[in-house]
């Protein structure tokens, strides 16, 4: 596969990880904050 | 000073440091003091940011030693993966300990899940850290094996720096990735740090510290990224950042960036800071000296190639 393809796959995969991990966190604060 | 000396001065800390704060934490559980708890995670959070000095040393002083005769690169190579493997738990240790710092800055009291979870990961970080200092020891002083003990093989961890390094070569997707990621997580750190010291120097008055303080696992998430591609970085090329003045003082801008966050995350003072307040003078000059850190650990970054010898 080609070396951009890849490159971008991993990094929109982690980026939308640490995106999950840092709304569950945000929601979590919320949460405890009511 | 050089290197190995830095590491000789830092290199118990990680043990002993993360044994102080595990006592602190037990302690505080049996009192049921809260300012205790809060005290060993903010140790935890302190231990984990100068682990990483520790680590970093130790790697310019396996770089050191080789050269020198009578020295075993086998015994160097095993305390270098147990030493890997606490550092990774260092960092998560570090990282749910600034979680629970967080949230009790915002609610006053602490997760009971957070605390378990800081509890079992400084358990697993003492176990790994104390196995490293042991055959960080057995380099130098073989004197301390136990007299007919047979000769430690094999990994001194759950992962080797060699396996690390093979992966950032033998893949060639990887290190441009890491470059990606690495940008990334820096505009997630500075952007919210930016944002939060600017509140504290007197801009953006109709924010209160609190809202922007929300903001903060955002930096901590970007920093971890940051942390996880630099560090694969160091291990797969030692020899381009270990004697390079630029990477030092990036470090040395990075520690005192490390603080500021704390400060922030913890202390009264900016949390105090309501819309429409100013804030103490004390609270502008961390909020100064965290902005210059980062713009000069982004300076340094730049400059590995042009004021060292990287790349």
């Amino acid at each position: 596969m080609n070396l951009a393809v890849i490159v971008s796959i991993v990094v929109v995969c982690v980026v939308v990880v640490v995106g999950v991990v840092g709304f569950l966190i945000d929601r979590h604060a919320e949460r405890l904050e009511r | 000073m050089n290197s190995p000396h830095l590491h000789l001065i830092l290199n118990h800390v990680p043990t002993v440091g993360t044994a102080i704060a595990l006592g602190l934490l037990l302690l505080s559980l049996l009192r049921r003091n809260q300012e205790l708890t809060r005290v060993s995670l903010e140790v935890f959070y302190v231990v984990a940011l100068i682990t990483l000095p520790a680590y970093l040393s130790g790697v310019a002083t396996a770089l050191a030693l080789e050269k020198m005769p009578d020295i075993s690169t086998e015994a160097i190579a095993r305390h270098h993966d147990g030493a890997l493997s606490g550092f990774i738990f260092m960092l998560f240790t570090g990282g749910a300990s600034w979680i629970g710092l967080w949230q009790f800055r915002r609610v006053s009291r602490y997760s009971g899940l957070n605390v378990a979870i800081v509890l079992v990961l400084a358990v697993i970080t003492l176990t790994f850290m104390g196995g490293a200092a042991t055959m960080g020891g057995w380099i130098r002083h073989p004197e301390i094996l136990v007299a007919d003990a047979p000769t430690p093989t094999g990994s001194g961890g759950f992962i080797t720096a060699a396996s690390v390094k093979a992966l950032v070569s033998d893949y060639t997707w990887l290190w441009p990735s890491l470059e990606a990621l690495h940008f990334i997580g820096l505009w997630l750190l500075f952007g919210v740090v930016l944002l939060v010291n600017l509140r504290m120097l007197g801009m953006m008055k109709a924010a209160s510290f609190s809202a922007l303080h929300r903001l903060l696992p955002w930096s901590v998430l970007g920093l971890g990224i940051n942390l996880v591609s630099g560090m694969m970085w160091v291990i797969a090329t030692p020899e381009q950042y270990m004697s390079n003045v630029s990477f030092f003082w990036k470090m040395g801008f990075l520690m005192v960036a490390g603080f500021n966050l704390l400060y922030l995350t913890t202390f009264d003072d900016p949390w105090q800071v309501e819309a429409g307040d100013e804030a103490p003078f004390r609270t502008k000059a961390v909020a100064a000296s965290a902005i210059l850190s980062w713009v000069f650990v982004m300076y340094f970054g730049r400059m590995l190639p042009f004021l060292g010898n990287a790349f």
